[in-house]
């Protein structure tokens, strides 16, 4: 009995002991997964279902995850603060400056003057009514780049924390007229830490130009994402916050620029 | 009738983003054409012959532009032959003035030595072809530039459009053609037009 006794106790202390060793763990994982350095974020490697899947025959559930790489990417999208210090010093990117090719005539609209922001307040939030040219420009001034559309959905689903919660909140928000743009941060952070993804602004990514479709929807052969049955060619046909992610991106030019349309900079691990 | 007007709507989009551009053109400045000039992108890209070639060295006439990649097996070698239909609807003196650049969307695998093959095999390397390759960014660059989609596919193959444009020397696209089949006639006219 008594060595029953014992054995129970030995039991909850080594329970102890493995809890303590987990939180160990846990707290050391999660500094090297999330840990801050000039305000990015480094995301471990995983492996993610992009919605829209590769025109290729006979892929199996399993060859549709697509590998993502560690890679640091922005807590927060990169403000009008941060964007007009980048204009003073790369003055080719100034609004009187910039060459079409580069930024449409709404480039940077919103601020008053070619190094001047109208509202004090805004100087914190999203800055938005840039291009794809320019959004790279500023990152490649980091010594960074955009990160790829599969990265920033990858960061968004979030290791599957919350997927449904994370759904509700792109749909609520895309049903929502415009509204001013808060400061970045202004939301709750993720499980990586990372802020704004969704319920601010959209963000240029990358390969934004890596969507296909086609101009014709009757074109066969080709997986088309469009009404109706087409969406059973999608990973996921509920996830509508993302079919409309994908469909806004595909539906760019890299000089466009929109009142609702920033980004955030990321970099390889390596 | 149904054809007729699924034509008459592929047409139309079609033509779309080039209205816009000849709708635009009457009152451009002289500043407002360079600024939308493709002369503004400053990558170098390395040519066959091992040389540096920037766009902006495109200035003594048209160029006829596509990107591709060497193992492509389906698309690509249609937009290459659709690149030469256009030079045969050329004359001689015409064609002369005209570049005609395939820039490889594969910077992995296409080597020069494998784009040097690949002119050969397609007829591609004469003095009127240029046949080049980049970095990763450069190749982004030209192609969201130009408005083509491509993707990366696991096999290391590419989803892309099939697009070709037509740039005056000013690097100004004034042409594109996707998708659908090229018309080798319109892209010639095209040409002529602008050599006028």
């Amino acid at each position: 009995m008594n060595t029953g006794c014992l054995q129970a106790n030995d039991r909850r202390i080594m329970n102890d002991r493995i809890v303590q060793l987990l939180l160990v763990l846990w707290t050391t994982a999660s500094t090297a997964f999330a840990a801050p350095v000039d305000d990015m974020v480094l995301l471990p490697g995983g492996a993610y279902t992009p919605l829209y899947l590769e025109n290729e025959k006979a892929v199996d559930l399993k060859d549709r995850s697509t590998p993502i790489e560690s890679f640091w990417l922005d807590r927060f999208p990169v403000t009008n603060r941060q964007y007009l210090e980048f204009v003073t010093k790369h003055p080719e990117w100034k609004r009187s400056q910039v060459k079409r090719l580069f930024a449409d005539t709404s480039y940077l609209q919103h601020w008053s003057g070619d190094s001047a922001i109208q509202q004090a307040n805004e100087l914190d939030s999203p800055v938005t009514n840039v291009s794809w040219f320019s959004a790279s420009a500023y990152c490649e001034s980091r010594g960074e780049r955009l990160p790829t559309t599969d990265e920033w959905e990858y960061a968004l689903a979030d290791n599957g924390r919350d997927a449904k919660e994370i759904q509700k909140h792109a749909l609520d928000w895309y049903a929502v007229p415009n509204a001013a743009l808060p400061n970045v941060g202004s939301g709750s952070a993720n499980g990586y830490g990372i802020y704004d993804l969704v319920g601010s602004i959209w963000e240029w990514t990358l390969d934004f130009n890596s969507f296909m479709a086609s101009s014709d929807p009757r074109d066969s052969g080709e997986k088309n994402l469009f009404c109706g049955g087409g969406s059973l060619n999608t990973s996921d046909p509920r996830d509508y916050a993302a079919f409309m992610r994908y469909s806004y991106r595909s539906s760019l030019l890299g000089s466009f620029t929109g009142k609702s349309l920033g980004f955030r900079c990321a970099k390889d691990a390596k | 009738m149904k054809n007729i007007w699924a034509n008459g709507w592929m047409l139309l989009f079609l033509t779309l983003p080039i209205s816009a551009y000849a709708h635009t053109h009457q009152d451009m400045s002289a500043d407002d054409h360079q600024s939308e000039s493709l002369f503004n992108i400053t990558d170098t890209w390395t040519t066959i012959d091992e040389k540096p070639l920037h766009l902006a060295d495109l200035n003594t006439g048209p160029t006829v532009i596509a990107m591709i990649y060497t193992s492509c097996q389906d698309v690509c070698p249609l937009i290459v032959e659709d690149m030469k239909k256009i030079e045969r609807r050329l004359t001689g003196a015409q064609a002369d003035t005209v570049h005609f650049a395939v820039f490889s969307m594969d910077p992995d695998r296409d080597t020069i030595k494998k784009l040097k093959d690949y002119a050969r095999a397609h007829g591609i390397d004469s003095s009127r072809w240029i046949v080049a390759r980049s970095a990763p960014e450069a190749v982004r660059r030209l192609a969201v530039a130009i408005g083509m989609k491509y993707k990366k596919l696991k096999s290391g193959d590419f989803e892309h459009s099939k697009l070709i444009s037509i740039m005056d020397q000013n690097g100004v696209i004034q042409y594109q053609q996707s998708d659908i089949g090229l018309d080798g006639q319109s892209a010639a006219n095209a040409i002529i037009h602008l050599q006028h």
